[in-house]
């Protein structure tokens, strides 16, 4: 009996510790969502209590560095040369937080929502920013602050850029520093197949709708498509030609004062009865709502026209460029940039998204850190608007990272020397987050992108620069209700575009279209478009 | 004696021909990714069944390997698939063994929390606020223990255990053998084959594992190959940076150097199944022995 | 603590009987202990996180301390245009895959197992398992070079004289192609769980059947089978608790515009409504298709039971 007994003392004893453990570990993992974000703000007041006290001397020379911990998108090695070379230059004492490009977005929304936020963080989409400022984990950043201790961003933004202002409002209230993205002011440019044209016996670049059919009809005697285009994009899918028509289907615009979106208007109906006359006649590859494989039908001669080339298709120096992979197949491959074509009204466009990237936002303990934002401020507007410190932080020092493409000056650009051709072993070194873009403050001011892209290419760039179509938000997709509603738009606009494209509806299928477009949350969005459109005049 | 009649050979026949095609159709991903990852990337765009490259170059290969810190992901992939796959086993092994025997208490309402973890999860935050507060973050133990006694692994191994005839189990404890005893003297070597698909299954899953990784280990020294193979692999999700920038790298050709990171990943894996496949057939063998 | 101890006074018999099994299974369950609470630690503590899909989650005051919202968040996502399309969609794949997907691996291993030559079996089997390891970004890709209208099916079709079709494009030929490539891509790793219990068969039955002049078809109707069918009942109950995912990364992968009307599930509905992550909404959706999957798993788990008692998961 007291043997049984001494069991089953074990056996409570037992499920007593298992329970226990369970609701003590359960009450850890529920009180801590309380309990971490005053820790972390401990810790953050621990570290910057000893700056406090030299903050009484206000920045002046020789005070204890200021500390700030700096959420970065790329591995950035420890102590790396861009860190260091912050460190030296400002004063300030950086705790990289390094998190690979594939995982970042993810990993940045597990630390916010668990109580670990950074002082200082690049947010590629406004809508994350948002949702963050939503839940009061950012810092306001006052735009006198900004004037104050970032003019040289402030400047060009408001000069190249002002959409980027949309990409950080939340509520009034602006939460970030919109970065500068130089090379989405253009277009990407159309080129053409000109050997097949020549076949087809078209000797002429076609630069009007008119003239594409033309050549259509005659590339169609040959076996040729006239084009092809990524049908799986909300914003790819035909978009030169309908900025033929003066129009681009998804983005906001403002026709009289109003606010509209593109997608609704009646020039994409007209655009679309063009295209589903090509698509009738056989000028489109039935497989554009694929969008996969472009490359290869491409330079496998499959369609003439692309409306959505690099800027470096006819590099033949370069291995991997359209030509060169053209000519591997096919010695006497010929490609050419076109002018973007142009419709019955003489108009003509292509997507663009201007020239505001990304967002740099601050933690909520800033707020009571005044002196780290302004510093973080300071290292940022330096690095995009110093000459030698953005080219030392995006491309790093001439002669080991990078060197003159002509030897001698920025006229043809720059290039990466080996091994820093690859940009990961650049990131590593805490240089270059993207080409032309530093982790400390993203891309440089224009007048830098002109300068390591060369003149040759700007040439190009500038040829597509008057036709390069914007939205008047930067993103279409930043409206308050756009979680709600932009992706059935998406879905919505993809799919009846491709129907009516391919003749599976009449071209007159728009108008229940666009009632449909309204009724699932387009006219929504467009009141709430029109509001911070008029809110930031 | 049993004779072939002209009937079963035609299925005999018939069933080769099937399975040949089969096996060719399942053979080409995997032919046609190491095709690619041989090619160079100029040549990768031209058209083609891609069933040889035309002027193999290891050239991606080089690239691939070359990388900071894939030998380090490899170790590390490695030393979590095999801590992974010992504490699985043994964990559920010897939980799923208890709940295969008839007499042991509240064995339905185990099987129902079971099952019910199964379908219910408590998501990301308190998963990660847990891993947090347990200390487990960077640590190796993040990534084996949440799995080690899934419902699935143990329920398909507690049926196999079910299988096994009682007499066997009665007549080993008649002789004296304890409970361990009898779960790895008699129960486990009897039931090598369910063994070996739930190890391969394991192996296979912590092989092939990332987000977990991505989440819990912050320490890029502690990373794991799959999350290599997943920068690869996956498109810019950011819209800006896709459309101009990457046109502007030009001198990147993904495709390539995609279908060889999938290769250094997958082909390390690939190669356990052989040694994998004894095991079915030693079922057998003892199957015979206990009949 | 107090009121278990308040019954076991009132019925000493059952109590004491209690204690006897618990007494007698120590050893069991001390076996056993180890291995649940890790068990319990990862997936029941974390459990508390299923009342975000209840609350209108506000970061600073963790998941226990922000409000409830009710059923808002449920509301939110069934309230979308097209939940009802992407639902009947759902469930379309979902019954056609377990017409055709679940029953491939099953053929496969009888297939196999009937191949005397041990070489070309365990080469079949290595081979067929390769499409598993490749995840669906690089499989669509394949397939859609091979599907296309100048891929290569098309062109072995033109040997037969039948005309190009686009074979993943068109939406009358989607739900076959979605059946097709998900049977290629799983039929293999699917079997390896019937080759298991093949290898577990005792030969001495198939030699008794042999020595009886039993033909090969009653031999894989009355041996081979019946003891394929425990791992069967089990492998499909545990599949029905996941009865409406059906395959996510496969459909997202391979659907072009033309597709999305009769391609669109669940998951990819949820997605297009989630354009950033919220956690929230996110849950809601879990949920609904878990209480769906354990609604499921029950009925068929009752049905089991009551045909045979032995079989079932609990």
């Amino acid at each position: 009996m007291s043997k049984h007994k001494k069991w089953t003392q074990t056996a409570m004893w037992s499920l007593a510790a298992v329970l226990l453990l369970s609701i003590v570990l359960a009450g850890c993992s529920g009180g801590s969502n309380n309990d971490t974000p005053p820790s972390e703000n401990d810790q953050v007041g621990e570290s910057t209590d000893n700056n406090a006290s030299g903050e009484a001397g206000n920045n002046g020379a020789g005070d204890e560095p200021v500390a700030l911990s700096w959420m970065v998108r790329g591995v950035v090695l420890e102590d790396s040369f861009g860190e260091q070379f912050v460190e030296e230059n400002f004063g300030v004492d950086l705790d990289i937080i390094s998190v690979p490009g594939a995982d970042y977005v993810q990993r940045q929304q597990i630390m916010m929502t668990t109580g670990e936020v950074p002082d200082v963080m690049f947010i590629l989409d406004p809508n994350e920013m948002k949702k963050y400022a939503n839940q009061g984990l950012l810092a306001e950043v006052p735009m006198d602050l900004i004037e104050q201790y970032a003019p040289g961003i402030r400047a060009e933004i408001d000069e190249h850029a002002p959409q980027g202002w949309y990409y950080t409002e939340y509520n009034g209230a602006n939460y970030g520093v919109p970065t500068l993205y130089p090379s989405g002011r253009f277009t990407t440019p159309v080129t053409w197949r000109t050997d097949l044209l020549r076949q087809a016996g078209i000797d002429e670049i076609p630069e009007t709708i008119d003239e594409m059919t033309a050549a259509f009809e005659a590339l169609k005697q040959i076996d040729v498509y006239g084009m092809s285009t990524n049908g799986n994009s909300y914003y790819q899918a035909f978009q030169k030609i309908f900025g033929a028509y003066g129009v681009m289907p998804m983005q906001w615009t403002v026709r009289d004062g109003e606010v509209v979106n593109g997608a609704v208007l009646p020039e994409a109906k007209e655009a679309l009865a063009q295209l589903a006359e090509w698509y009738q006649n056989g000028y489109i590859d039935p497989e554009f709502v694929t969008g996969a494989n472009m490359d290869t039908k491409y330079t496998d001669g499959v369609f003439a026209f692309s409306q959505n080339s690099s800027i470096y298709s006819t590099d033949e120096s370069n291995p991997n460029s359209a030509i060169s992979v053209l000519r591997a197949v096919n010695p006497d491959g010929e490609i050419a940039f076109g002018p973007l074509p142009k419709g019955p009204r003489g108009e003509s466009g292509g997507w663009a998204w201007g020239g505001a990237g990304n967002i740099f936002a601050f933690g909520k303990q800033l707020e009571d850190h005044p002196e780290k934002m302004q510093k973080a401020l300071e290292i940022m507007n330096e690095a995009v608007t110093d000459q030698e410190m953005f080219f030392t932080l995006a491309f790093g020092e001439e002669g080991t990272h990078w060197e003159y493409v002509n030897g001698t000056d920025f006229k043809e650009g720059i290039t990466a020397i080996p091994p820093y051709d690859d940009p990961s072993v650049l990131q590593e070194e805490g240089i270059g987050m993207s080409r032309g873009a530093s982790f400390f403050g993203h891309s440089g001011i224009y007048d830098f992108y002109e300068m390591y892209t060369g003149a040759s290419i700007m040439e190009l760039n500038n040829m597509y620069l008057d036709g390069s179509m914007y939205d008047i938000f930067g993103k279409p997709d930043i409206l308050p209700s756009a979680g709600q509603y932009w992706g059935d738009l998406q879905k919505l606009k993809t799919e009846t575009y491709a129907k009516i494209i391919r003749g599976d509806q009449p071209v007159d299928y728009f108008d229940s279209f666009v009632q449909q477009w309204n009724e699932m949350g387009g006219e929504q969005l467009r009141e709430e478009g029109q509001a911070l459109y008029d809110s930031l005049q | 004696m049993y004779k072939t009649t002209w009937n079963e050979k035609l299925f005999d026949t018939l069933n080769v021909i099937v399975l040949i095609l089969l096996a060719c159709a399942t053979l080409y991903p995997f032919i046609y990714t190491l095709t690619v990852s041989l090619s160079l990337p100029s040549e990768f765009k031209l058209p083609g069944l891609k069933l040889f490259p035309r002027d193999p170059t290891l050239a991606s290969y080089a690239h691939v390997l070359d990388q900071t810190g894939i030998g380090r992901a490899f170790f590390n992939s490695l030393q979590r698939t095999v801590i992974g796959v010992a504490v699985l086993l043994a964990a559920t092994a010897m939980t799923a063994y208890p709940l295969s025997r008839k007499g042991f208490p509240h064995r339905g309402l185990v099987m129902k929390l079971f099952v019910f973890s199964m379908l219910f999860s408590g998501g990301l935050i308190p998963m990660y606020l847990l891993i947090r507060n347990l200390g487990l973050l960077d640590s190796v133990w993040a990534l084996v223990l949440p799995g080690a006694v899934s419902a699935f692994n143990l329920i398909i191994m507690r049926n196999f255990f079910q299988a096994i005839p009682e007499e066997i189990i009665d007549s080993a404890k008649i002789d004296g053998a304890g409970e361990w005893r009898v779960l790895f003297r008699i129960v486990l070597p009897l039931s090598t084959p369910v063994l070996a698909v739930v190890a391969l299954w394991a192996g296979v899953h912590h092989w092939n594992a990332w987000f977990d990784a991505m989440i819990y280990i912050q320490d890029l020294d502690k990373q794991v190959l799959q999350l290599f193979v997943r920068r690869a692999v996956i498109e810019e999700s950011d819209e800006l940076a896709s459309q101009v920038e990457l046109l502007q790298a030009g001198n990147y050709s993904s495709e390539t150097l995609k279908a060889a990171t999938v290769m250094v990943a997958t082909i390390p894996i690939l190669c356990i199944y052989p040694f994998i496949q004894r095991f079915f057939v030693k079922g057998i063998m003892l199957g015979s022995v206990k009949g | 603590m107090k009121s278990e101890a308040a019954v076991a006074a009132a019925r000493p018999g059952r109590f004491r009987e209690r204690l006897q099994t618990y007494r007698h299974n120590r050893f069991l369950i001390y076996m056993f202990l180890p291995g649940f609470l890790i068990f319990f630690i990862f997936s029941y503590v974390p459990m508390y996180g299923i009342m975000i899909a209840f609350k209108d989650y506000r970061i600073l005051d963790g998941i226990a301390g922000s409000p409830w919202a009710g059923l808002e968040h449920f509301r939110y996502l069934f309230a979308g245009q097209g939940f009802t399309n992407a639902l009947r969609n759902t469930v379309v794949i979902a019954l056609l895959k377990y017409l055709f997907v679940f029953p491939a691996p099953i053929i496969l291993a009888l297939l196999l197992n009937e191949i005397r030559l041990s070489w070309f079996r365990r080469t079949i089997q290595t081979i067929s398992y390769l499409p598993h390891f490749f995840s669906w970004v690089i499989l669509g890709g394949i397939l859609f070079t091979f599907l296309g209208r100048e891929g290569g099916f098309n062109q072995i079709l033109g040997y037969f004289g039948l005309p190009p079709v686009n074979w993943l494009i068109e939406p009358s030929s989607f739900y076959g192609m979605v059946v097709i490539t998900d049977i290629w891509q799983s039929i293999g790793w699917g079997s390896i769980v019937y080759f298991a219990a093949l290898a577990g068969i005792d030969p001495t039955l198939y030699e008794a059947a042999i020595a009886d002049g039993a033909s090969r078809w009653r031999r894989i109707w009355h041996i081979t089978l019946p003891s394929l069918v425990p791992v069967i009942t089990i492998m499909l109950l545990l599949s029905l608790g996941n009865f409406l995912q059906v395959g996510f990364d496969q459909i997202y992968n391979l659907m072009t515009p033309t597709t999305s009307d009769v391609g669109d599930i669940l998951d990819t509905y949820v997605l297009r409504r989630l354009l950033t992550m919220d956690y929230e909404v996110g849950a809601a959706a879990g949920i609904f298709s878990s209480v769906f999957g354990l609604l499921l798993v029950i009925v068929a788990n009752y049905l089991v039971k009551l045909y045979d008692k032995d079989q079932g998961i609990w």
